[in-house]
């Protein structure tokens, strides 16, 4: 039992964190080589990392999307390609409605690799080259340098209201527990033994009777 | 704008929900305090019993208009400006 208390405790611990990771924005410094639509088949293993349907996304009849994509390249050489999809109001909760303006600039900031425009781009999402998933890009900030690195605010401020919420959970369980859940198991158990008392002393008298008729 | 609808309504249910929650919190946290406050008053008559019952529950009449509870109904207003400000972050910066 022990064990599969541990077990469980990690696989939460492994699927909270990485449910954080996936959700919450991260930003990552790198320019812009090109910026294109591309119609791309959302097949059922990654239709999880495309945003949901109905959300402005153009689908054709034979299920294709017609997504937005940012190439880009980052100061170290490697490639990363974000797609750009609006998240509408549905999960997860960024209320993204502007892709077109945002394509529109990631078009406007390309630059080559002689003279790089450095830019910080936010997004969620992970790039898994096997489920062809890529991360959706919020936003884009042109930085000076690819030496700079923007503090990641809005996901430090998500993750204190998350850990603020976590200790008033805890609390107010603890609480619930204290004042309604252990007096109602007191109650229970004080009932309990007056019933066992009952028929003990019930059994006690059969067994006296029986004594007594023996005698 | 089906969307809209339904992120309106679940925002409403979830705030609602939290709402009911915290007050409750708060009602049995100051129920607490009220107990503690009598056991320590009168010693001689501490623990669970009718006239401890009685004071808590005249102390707790206008519990609803005290401030605290009052500001609960931030409860309603600060999710739903957060989810305005992220709207407004995200789509004309």
């Amino acid at each position: 039992m022990h064990y599969v208390k541990v077990v469980l405790g990690v696989l939460l611990g492994v699927f909270v964190f990485a449910f954080l990771d996936y959700v919450l924005p991260s930003k990552n410094t790198v320019y812009i080589s090109s910026a294109y639509n591309r119609l791309t088949d959302v097949t059922p293993s990654n239709t999880m990392f495309y945003a949901s349907e109905n959300t402005g996304t153009v689908e054709n009849t034979s299920g294709l999307r017609d997504v937005r994509f940012i190439e880009t390249v980052r100061p170290n050489g490697k490639v990363f390609v974000y797609r750009n999809e609006d998240t509408g109001w549905i999960w997860p909760p960024y209320f993204k409605y502007d892709s077109a303006n945002l394509q529109a600039e990631a078009t406007n900031l390309r630059s080559s690799r002689q003279d790089p425009q450095w830019v910080s781009v936010t997004a969620y999402g992970w790039r898994l080259p096997w489920l062809s998933t890529y991360p959706n890009a919020i936003s884009i900030d042109t930085l000076a340098s690819p030496s700079e690195q923007p503090k990641n605010w809005p996901a430090l401020i998500i993750l204190t209201v998350l850990f603020i919420f976590l200790v008033l959970f805890w609390r107010m369980w603890a609480q619930f527990r204290e004042r309604t859940i252990d007096p109602a198991i007191r109650s229970a158990d004080a009932h309990f033994d007056r019933v066992e008392a009952r028929g003990r002393s019930w059994l006690d008298r059969l067994k006296g009777t029986n004594k007594g008729g023996g005698k | 704008m089906a969307a809209l609808v339904r992120l309106i309504i679940f925002l409403i249910i979830a705030e609602t929900v939290f709402y009911l929650l915290l007050r409750v919190y708060l009602r049995s946290l100051r129920t607490e305090r009220l107990e503690d406050i009598w056991d320590a008053r009168h010693p001689d008559q501490a623990g669970n019993n009718p006239a401890r019952r009685e004071f808590v529950r005249k102390a707790l009449v206008g519990f609803e208009k005290t401030l605290k509870v009052r500001l609960l109904v931030l409860v309603f207003i600060i999710p739903t400006l957060a989810v305005m400000g992220i709207v407004y972050l995200v789509n004309w910066q």
